[in-house]
């Protein structure tokens, strides 16, 4: 079988949904790390309330991969051989997969900034901790979102 | 809610608080505003007296760092939430009698600890000396002795990069009368003696300085450097004595710390009172408390207190729009999603109790997010075996309880959509369906899913809007109850039916009529014909917010399908070297372990989260008054002991 630049199209697509999701949440769980180190230094015992906040961010990742896995066994990656691509079905690919790329690169790292501010919340009033929560969850529903169109995309827009 | 005053005699005062937290039903609140009434300012003045409330809290912070100081002693054995202790009465108050000795055992651990830290200091100081000696071990010519009447002796070193013969020779060829030893050498240094003659002084050090010798400095060292090593080491035995001997005090001393727990417990059961006694009033001889207490409590409080006290208690009625404490009251099925109300907020005294109203959209939404019957077992089985094996109380419970009926409606909700630990069974089989979903499979018809969950969001908003409507009529206002909800319904029922082919007629004209009936109405409140008109018209505009907020339903399809998507991710890796082989299964086993550990963990988060949300954003956001203050009754609140109730 011939590689062609489909194969490389959809691959790239694949690519850069891990990469700027990924990126994303890299800027947003280390943005809110360093706030809950913070917050524990002064109190180790809080570090049940803000781990959960500083791991919010990381779903944008988690998305990334599943939209790049999904491109993936759409092409035949697992199956050992891949399948034949046209350009054109390559173009819908990458296509398919800037949606979470581009907003799951931005959401997380602004879902990065509120869990940062949620963390303070729980230095100051760690009764509050689950309101903090769900505001950094708010920014969340954005990449819910994309990860939906560019699921709903890969799985039922590209015919091969 | 009903109100309670009562006003007693001073004398009964501590017996009659005592007696009011045992019940534990009534919320003090503080009557400090009435004197600001110069009538009510001349009678009586403020209770309570401040340093006996800090001199309490002095104690207890003293108590609770003990405690959790000796707790790394503690050889009790404890499980994870290990019931408290039952403790009766007297038990308590024979403990509670040592006080004064309890707090000089405290004051004494405080001051081992002290010692231990001031012990460890000095040993690292003595160890870090003994490092700077060991190499100058060889040197056996006791320090302080070793200059003559015409030569010196200078210790230092050099980099190791010297090469130490050609030194020598310089010394030999230049000062005969000098004699160059190395030491030893270590840390990327020589050590060196260097004896001179005194005459040559200036002449030593310039040499010296070509090799960028640094000298040592040995201050006020006595005799030789050995003999100097074995004293430090003597010291430093002597250092671990001690602190052996003050480490077994504390483990002695650690014996009291049952009764310390008790006794921090106590304290803070007085504390409460002293704090409640600040909300009271008095006299010289009588003293007024008011508070606020369950309904249906009343009639057997006041007898109570009557009964025991000589005092006049009074129950009455709110008066109409006070505010008041909030306690939710609900059947055992749905007390575990008040929890989900008190992060949001408490409903204020005009509002609804939502809980029953939303449980089941609830449950609903999160067992489509996680949408595996697999996971919603597991969830089943951890939190049933943590509610059967530690019975807690309270919020705990309360967690549980959800958990546990999340784990019910994943497993409901998971068998409609097939999914069973993703598709592990396909996997290992080989085969596609082979337990087949009982409805359909949400990864191979998105899009039925996708029109069901909005459908359902759409379902849970119009109730939300009857809500309020039924508590517009409740409030006597059933005009606005029509106009604010019936054409809303009108308009949006027949908007939804505008999708249903057959019924299209009937669906473009309700929404026709409500959109009229809407732009007639919704401009009520406005004086002008005009700017009734327009507003009117603009209020449509908020078909646009009631369809986004349906429209946000759609999380449910994706979270859904992220969690089954992640599962079989983790399924195809597991079974990547197969499962007809020994090494295929262990590496199933332990991927699907990890990976589905993992992916409930994260996906009953965001499945959390994201479920509370559509509650508070989508939900509340059509009917729910919210700002009530917790009902806080003073009662026992004990950390570390169970107080026996004595059975009268």
């Amino acid at each position: 079988m011939e590689i062609t630049i489909g194969h490389i199209l959809a691959f790239a697509g694949a690519a850069l949904s891990v990469i700027l999701a990924g990126l994303g949440s890299v800027k947003g769980v280390a943005d809110a790390g360093a706030a809950a180190a913070g917050v524990i230094a002064e109190d180790p015992g809080k570090f049940g309330q803000v781990l959960p906040l500083q791991i919010l961010p990381s779903t944008q990742g988690l998305y990334g991969l599943i939209t790049a896995f999904l491109i993936l066994l759409k092409v035949g990656m697992f199956e050992g051989e891949l399948v034949n691509l046209t350009l054109n079905q390559g173009f819908l690919f990458l296509a398919a997969s800037l949606p979470i790329s581009i907003i799951g690169f931005v959401s997380a790292i602004y879902q990065g900034k509120l869990a940062a501010a949620s963390i303070g919340i729980v230095a100051k009033r760690p009764k509050e901790f689950a309101k903090g929560m769900v505001l950094t969850a708010m920014v969340e529903t954005f990449a819910v979102f994309a990860v939906l169109a560019s699921l709903l995309m890969v799985l039922f827009g590209i015919k091969i | 809610m009903n109100k309670i005053s009562i006003i007693g005699l001073e004398v009964e005062k501590k017996r009659l608080i005592s007696s009011l937290m045992e019940m534990g039903i009534v919320d003090i609140s503080d009557v400090e505003g009435k004197l600001d009434d110069e009538e009510w300012s001349k009678l009586v003045k403020s209770d309570g007296s401040i340093d006996k409330l800090n001199e309490i809290e002095a104690d207890i912070r003293k108590l609770e760092s003990a405690i959790k100081y000796l707790a790394s002693y503690d050889n009790r054995k404890k499980g994870l939430f290990q019931p408290r202790i039952e403790m009766d009465r007297q038990k308590i108050k024979k403990i509670v009698q040592c006080k004064d000795n309890l707090m000089e055992t405290v004051s004494r651990i405080d001051e081992v600890d002290g010692k231990l830290v001031e012990l460890r200091s000095t040993e690292s100081k003595l160890h870090n000396q003994i490092e700077i000696l060991i190499p100058w071990s060889s040197m056996d010519i006791a320090i302080d002795e070793c200059n003559t009447k015409v030569t010196s002796v200078i210790f230092g070193t050099v980099p190791e990069i010297i090469d130490i013969e050609v030194m020598k020779k310089d010394f030999s060829e230049n000062l005969p009368f000098s004699f160059l030893e190395v030491l030893s050498k270590a840390n990327e240094r020589i050590y060196l003696a260097l004896v001179y003659h005194n005459f040559c002084e200036n002449e030593t050090m310039d040499i010296l300085k070509k090799y960028g010798f640094t000298k040592t400095q040995f201050n006020d060292l006595k005799g030789t450097v050995k003999q100097n090593i074995d004293r430090i080491n003597k010291d430093i035995k002597e250092i671990n004595t001690l602190r052996e001997e003050l480490g077994l005090e504390i483990t002695e001393l650690s014996s009291v710390l049952a009764d310390l727990e008790v006794l921090c417990d106590f304290l803070n059961i007085e504390l409460e009172k002293e704090k409640s006694y600040q909300n009271l009033l008095k006299t010289d001889k009588t003293f007024i408390l008011e508070g606020w207490l369950p309904r249906e409590l009343g009639s057997k409080a006041k007898e109570n207190v009557e009964n025991n006290f000589n005092c006049m208690v009074n129950i009455f009625e709110p008066e109409d729009g006070e505010e008041h404490p909030i306690l939710l009251r609900n059947n055992s099925f749905i007390r575990p999603f008040e929890p989900i109300t008190e992060l949001y907020s408490l409903p204020s005294s005009n509002g609804i109790d939502p809980n029953a109203l939303f449980a089941p959209y609830f449950l609903i939404s999160i067992g489509v997010m996680m949408g595996d019957a697999g996971y919603g077992l597991i969830m089943l089985l951890v939190s049933g075996y943590f509610i059967w094996r530690y019975k807690q109380k309270g919020t705990l419970e309360k967690s549980l309880k959800l958990i546990f009926l999340c784990g019910a409606a994943t497993v409901i909700c998971g068998s409609l959509f097939g999914g069973w630990f993703g598709d592990i069974f396909d996997q290992i089989i080989g085969r596609k369906g082979v337990i087949p979903p009982l409805w359909f499979n949400p990864i191979e018809d998105p899009m039925k899913l996708l029109f069901w969950s909005i459908g359902f969001g759409m379902v849970q908003i119009l109730f939300g809007m009857g809500v309020k409507g039924y508590m517009l009529i409740r409030d006597g206002k059933v005009l606005d109850a029509v106009f604010d909800v019936l054409f809303w319904y009108i308009l949006l029922i027949g908007l939804c039916l505008l999708a249903v082919p057959t019924l299209s007629s009937v669906g473009k004209y309700m929404a026709i009529s409500g959109a009229v009936l809407l732009v007639l109405t919704q401009g009520r409140a406005k004086k002008n014909i005009f700017s009734k008109l327009f507003s009117g018209i603009l209020s449509l505009y908020n078909i646009i917010g009631i369809l986004s907020d349906a429209l946000s339903y759609s999380r449910l399809l994706a979270l859904g399908m992220a969690s089954g998507v992640i599962a079989s991710v983790i399924n195809t890796m597991g079974t990547l070297a197969g499962v007809d082989n020994i090494i295929g299964i262990i590496l199933l086993i332990i991927v699907a372990l990890i990976g589905h550990t993992f992916n409930i963990l994260s996906g009953g988060l965001s499945a959390f989260v994201h479920g509370a949300r559509l509650q508070y954003v989508e939900f509340f956001s059509r009917f729910y008054e919210d700002g009530g203050k917790a009902f806080n009754p003073l009662k026992i609140n004990t950390k570390y002991i169970k107080i026996k109730q004595e059975v009268r």
